[in-house]
């Protein structure tokens, strides 16, 4: 028989010591150029975190969970409206409001999801676009001042907010996309991102060890919910004025995040970064490219998005990881550390 | 004492019923073993036991009290561990991992991540491999691991040699008086007729989901057995 005296479990590694170092420089810069008076640096700034947050979101939905939703939108347009209701209506102040207006969108999701919880796999991922066409068509058909109906509205920044906005955007959004990140990687360490990707691996399995899958998935999709809209709230005080076919549009919101996820790598916490930075240095390289219409990019990202679907399932950082075994920038994996450990004669 | 009581169970899938009128006893610490062919409803009866199928009549006691309306993991609180058929690991998750899930419960007991790889030294070495990538009988083994950290009374075992080599499952059936030894009481389905009542005291046939034979595996006759299992008059 084999004995183990010793046993140490451990999850951080050298190379993942090294690459939180790098990442760490990466938002030290972010701050730099969020001190200074840069306004298009610092509106690109916001834009990729903003991107970064809503495709580890869905990773987090689709990789993480096994929950395939193409209603992400949803909850960007409620983050939104959300704020303008507590800005424009409330009078709360525009910064103060972002974490309120997600905490709203977080308990309308409540009841949105256990419309969407009644289906499964991809019936559950039509219905998630379903409802949110439902709710772009109520917000669409309401015609109080406040919300504006289908021509939208915008945010009013009082006179004492104006100068620094994007100072203090940029700076919400750095904080928003740390805090999601970090998130993401705490949750997945934790007993429960445990349980949550057992579900997704074998839901038979997991219930039969007493995982209770429905509600596993539940809280993740309120969390989800929750740090998009939180997102969709920092985006908008940069961009002011919301309406609804923009913001509820699955080609401007869902379409881009899952190319960002599907070619940084799905069910990585690195890949959807990676994904969401190359998505973005290239979307800003082409721009000035008469070629690279709107439509034509699309289409191209379309392209590059299922050659990746379809021969390169891990993504980038898995191409990466297949070269670097030992990379990893947040280990979720448990290592068993064993000492004096003796194997019986058999080999077992 | 009785620890499971299943009377007159009826259960199914949707439209579709599997089980009439089941009833068996189980007492504590003891092991009983359910054969039947394949479809006989042996895996359905485990799952209603479980919680993971929909029972339609009848009640099931455990531990003095009707769990029939209990969810899976308030059933597996109270101490009913289901092995799956088909092993279900979590194959994306390290060996580890996957025990680590067999925790989540959180109910107290003897079992711990260090008997379970002394119990299981195949395992032991390969803590920090991806479940996909170990052979089946390492499968099926942390499949049994991960049920025994829940530190169950009830261990309910489906197929485990199911597309195993026989050395194998001799192997996992040695381990079985080790989980016994803990004060667990045992629940086998098997199709393999021989090694399911030779490591059980008690057993039940079924047959189109009933019960068409029931005894101590010593007072039960080849040819009982071969009728009870085919439902066909087996002559001399």
């Amino acid at each position: 028989m084999s004995s183990i005296q010793e046993f140490s479990v451990s999850r951080t590694t050298v190379t993942s010591r090294i690459c939180q170092s790098v990442l760490l420089i990466c938002v030290f810069w972010m701050l730099f150029i969020a001190s200074g008076d840069n306004k298009a640096s610092q509106g690109k700034i916001i834009d990729l975190c903003v991107f970064i947050v809503l495709a580890s979101m869905w990773n987090l939905l689709t990789g993480f969970s096994g929950l395939i939703s193409i209603g992400q939108q949803a909850f960007v347009g409620l983050g939104a409206y959300s704020l303008i209701v507590l800005a424009n209506g409330v009078g709360i102040n525009i910064y103060l409001a972002v974490i309120p207006s997600a905490i709203i969108v977080a308990i309308i999701s409540i009841p949105l999801g256990l419309v969407a919880f009644r289906l499964r796999g991809g019936y559950f991922a039509i219905g998630t676009w379903v409802i949110a066409e439902v709710v772009r068509l109520i917000v669409k058909n309401n015609q109080s001042s406040v919300i504006g109906a289908g021509t939208g509205t915008s945010l009013e920044v009082p006179e004492s907010l104006k100068s620094g906005r994007y100072q203090v955007t940029t700076f919400i959004a750095i904080s928003v996309v740390v805090v999601s990140v970090v998130f993401v990687y705490l949750f997945l360490r934790s007993r429960f991102g445990l349980a949550l990707q057992s579900v997704r691996d074998n839901e038979t399995g997991a219930r039969s060890l007493g995982v209770d899958s429905y509600r596993v998935r539940f809280v993740v999709y309120i969390v989800a919910s929750f740090f998009t809209s939180l997102a969709a709230a920092t985006y908008y005080i940069k961009g002011l004025s919301v309406q609804p076919d923009a913001a509820f549009n699955i080609g401007s919101w869902t379409a881009p995040i899952i190319v960002m996820v599907v070619i940084g790598g799905i069910g990585t916490i690195e890949g959807p970064i990676i994904g969401a930075v190359l998505y973005y240095l290239v979307r800003d390289f082409v721009s000035k490219n008469e070629f690279f219409s709107d439509p034509t990019f699309l289409i191209l990202t379309g392209v590059v998005a299922l050659i990746f679907a379809l021969f390169v399932k891990g993504g980038i950082w898995g191409l990466l990881l297949k070269k670097f075994p030992k990379l990893t920038v947040f280990p979720v994996k448990r290592r068993l550390h064993i000492e004096n450990f003796q194997f019986d004669q058999r080999g077992n | 004492m009785s620890l499971l009581e299943v009377r007159n169970l009826s259960a199914g899938y949707g439209q579709f019923q599997a089980l009439f009128d089941i009833s068996l006893n189980l007492n504590e610490g003891a092991a009983i073993a359910v054969i039947g062919a394949n479809g006989a409803g042996k895996s359905t009866l485990l799952k209603s036991i479980a919680g993971v199928v929909d029972v339609i009549f009848g009640e099931i006691i455990f531990d003095g009290e009707s769990i029939v309306n209990l969810q899976p993991h308030e059933r597996l609180n109270r101490g009913i561990a289901l092995v799956p058929e088909g092993r279900r690991i979590f194959r994306s998750l390290t060996v580890d991992e996957n025990l680590s899930i067999g925790a989540y419960s959180r109910r107290q007991g003897v079992w711990n991540r260090e008997l379970v790889y002394e119990v299981f030294p195949m395992l032991a070495k390969l803590t920090d491999r991806r479940a996909d990538k170990l052979s089946g009988g390492e499968q099926q083994a942390l499949a049994i691991g991960r049920a025994l950290m829940s530190n169950p009374r009830l261990l309910l075992l489906d197929e485990v040699s199911l597309g195993l080599a026989p050395i194998i499952v001799k192997k996992l059936y040695e381990i079985l008086p080790r989980i016994r030894a803990t004060g667990c009481s045992l629940i086998y389905v098997e199709q393999d007729t021989n090694q399911a009542l030779s490591a059980s005291e008690y057993a039940y046939c079924l047959l189109e989901g009933q019960v068409s034979l029931e005894g101590k595996p010593s007072d039960l006759s080849r040819e009982q057995i071969a009728s009870a299992y085919f439902g066909i008059g087996v002559n001399k």
